[in-house]
């Protein structure tokens, strides 16, 4: 058991060796990078935003199909998703995000989405804030704090909408 | 365990002295409830000793097959286990061989992206749902986290339902 473990290891180890040394080969050589640091160009200002994909759905108990173009969603089977027989895609809205800068979405019921990144975690993952309110009313959602990472979703459902649900599903792209 | 129950066991197992086990007799021959427990004991005994023999008896031609498999899965796993030390040696000698190579000080790990299920999922921080009733769970085999508010005054509706999660 010991080898066979130590075995693996071993194998492992060698892998990540190869692969940094490949990541070495591609590196620019170091005055390259000098350069590129002295002139940020709009493109790589745009490459460092993070982008949050948010999917507003409307689910329904009517005996229909659910709307293709929400893809797959394992999430909305299981739970009290199951619940609602059918799944239409309402919008899919993509949100860059910078830090400092807060973004906002108004959402079929007419409240207001507004969604921010607090911070960018050296692991990579993001500090997402998110709120659901209204002018001149009550919040409904007046914060919701998240960590992702990129590829990693969260979901808000519950919110009335005729005769259905709001399930707005956030997705971090990058 | 009880006094007497003690003094039971002790008496069928012999353990007792010749003058404790003649007053343990007198006792017995006083009371029919020591004389029901004693039966009782001697019954139970019976039977355990039955049932021993009976699983000895049938569990004798499998000690032979089992320990043949547990060997020959442990020179199956001795064999992978060389393997492994033979490949990891050989990818260690492809690397190339030059003086200013160095072991790496940060290890990069590759596609760490496509291995999710080594990372922690996404998760709630932080949650003000103010006079909401909200219910946090996750689903899926991702552990997608949920946030679920009930919302009695929903807008633009026909009728005020609450659709809570069930």
């Amino acid at each position: 058991m010991r080898r066979s473990f130590l075995a693996v290891a071993l194998g492992a180890a060698s892998l990540f060796a190869l692969a940094d040394v490949a990541a070495a080969k591609t590196k620019p050589p170091p005055g390259a990078v000098h350069a590129l640091a002295d002139a940020p160009t709009k493109q790589s200002e745009k490459q460092s935003e993070s982008l949050l994909e948010v999917s507003v759905l409307h689910g329904t108990t009517e005996n229909r199909d659910s709307d293709p173009r929400i893809g797959d969603l394992p999430e909305l089977r299981e739970g009290p998703f199951a619940k609602y027989k059918n799944y239409q895609l309402l919008s899919r809205s993509e949100l860059p995000l910078s830090k400092g800068d807060k973004r906002e979405l108004k959402l079929p019921n007419g409240r207001r989405l507004e969604a921010r990144l607090e911070d960018r975690l050296p692991d990579g993952s993001l500090r997402l804030v998110a709120s659901i309110n209204r002018s001149e009313a009550k919040d409904f959602l007046p914060l919701l704090e998240v960590k992702a990472r990129p590829g990693q979703k969260f979901i808000v459902a519950g919110q009335s909408y005729k005769r259905g649900i709001l399930v707005l599903v956030f997705k971090v792209l990058r | 365990m009880t006094e007497d129950s003690e003094q039971l066991q002790r008496y069928l197992d012999g353990e007792l002295t010749s003058e404790q086990a003649r007053a343990f007799q007198e006792r017995l021959a006083l009371s029919p409830e020591l004389q029901r427990d004693l039966t009782e004991m001697q019954l139970i005994g019976g039977l355990l000793r039955r049932w021993a023999d009976d699983a000895e008896h049938r569990a004798g031609p499998l000690v032979e097959p089992t320990l043949l498999r547990i060997e020959t899965a442990e020179q199956q796993r001795s064999r992978h286990a060389s393997l492994g030390m033979a490949v990891a040696a050989l990818l260690l000698l492809l690397l190339p061989a030059s003086g200013s190579h160095s072991w790496p000080s940060r290890v990069v790990p590759v596609g760490i992206d496509s291995l999710p299920g080594l990372l922690p999922p996404a998760a709630i921080e932080r949650l003000e749902a103010g006079d909401q009733r909200a219910q946090v769970f996750i689903v899926g085999s991702a552990s997608t986290p949920v946030v679920w508010l009930a919302d009695d005054a929903g807008e633009g509706e026909d009728e005020t339902e609450l659709q809570g999660p069930g």
